[in-house]
């Protein structure tokens, strides 16, 4: 699966952020006792929120990147638990905030938190992308912009109904 | 309306077949530093020839009028809009070669 998924939004190409941080703490009773003895009762895992920024940009499939940002803050407003799986990992999140910053109709810069509900490693079907493979989408990329671009006409309907 | 020029074209597939060879049958991760020494060249002149072609927005002045009509008002902001839209490729492919370079370089570590 490329990009990064959430719930139904696939961040692709130019929107998948550099870094997706992960991980967390144990929670952990410490008793310290007499004689500097010290008891630690291992409470389990407490997953630390998975943050990230990044922009929408508008694309043949998504030409309205705000649509996009609309619904990602519809899931914020929902509280719901929805998928997020980039790479081989998979989670259930609920989005706990959502900034967006309005650039252009077909710009928009966001920062979204997401607290995690389960880390499900066991549907963590993605592949890890190679080198090659990551060097080779990025030229896929490139001829897609110099093939198949939006045109002016098109960016002056959004902008001029 | 891409500002995507063939020279630009020409460098970037320049840089592909670079690293196509220098990978030969095999991964880029697995060649030596000579061998991708080429590769990482061809990559960062396609990056240097995108930078030098990226168009440059001019700006619109709101407050000076040109011309004597709405009409003209409006080409100019086409124009703008034109480099704007061009730019924004532009940069866009920046961002993709820039990766490429990246990732090469780090090979070299």
């Amino acid at each position: 699966m490329p990009g990064v998924l959430l719930g139904s939004i696939q961040f692709v190409e130019r929107e998948i952020p550099d870094f997706v941080p992960w991980g967390g703490k144990q929670q952990l009773a410490i008793h310290k006792l007499l004689g500097g003895t010290r008891v630690i009762d291992a409470m389990g895992p407490d997953p630390n929120p998975i943050k990230w920024s990044g922009n929408l940009y508008a694309t043949k499939a998504h030409p309205l990147p705000s649509v996009r940002a609309r619904q990602i803050d519809a899931m914020r407003k929902a509280g719901a638990q929805v998928s997020l799986t980039w790479g081989s990992f998979n989670y259930l999140v609920v989005v706990q905030e959502f900034q967006a910053i309005y650039k252009h109709e077909w710009q928009i810069a966001y920062t979204i938190t997401c607290e995690v509900v389960t880390d499900n490693p066991a549907q963590s079907v993605g592949k890890s992308v190679t080198l090659d493979q990551t060097i080779v989408n990025d030229f896929n990329a490139i001829a897609g912009l110099t093939t198949a671009d939006l045109t002016i006409d098109a960016l002056l309907g959004i902008i001029v109904p | 309306m891409s500002a995507i020029t063939p020279a630009m074209t020409t460098a970037m597939a320049a840089a592909q077949a670079a690293i196509n060879l220098a990978a030969g049958q095999g991964s880029i991760a697995n060649v030596t530093l000579a061998e991708l020494q080429d590769a990482i060249a061809a990559a960062e002149q396609a990056y240097a020839v995108v930078l030098a072609g990226s168009p440059v927005p001019a700006g619109i002045n709101l407050d000076a009028i040109n011309g004597i009509s709405t009409l003209d008002g409006y080409n100019d902001f086409v124009i703008e809009v034109g480099l704007c839209w061009g730019e924004a490729d532009v940069v866009a492919v920046l961002a993709y070669l820039g990766r490429i370079v990246g990732n090469l370089t780090l090979l070299c570590g």
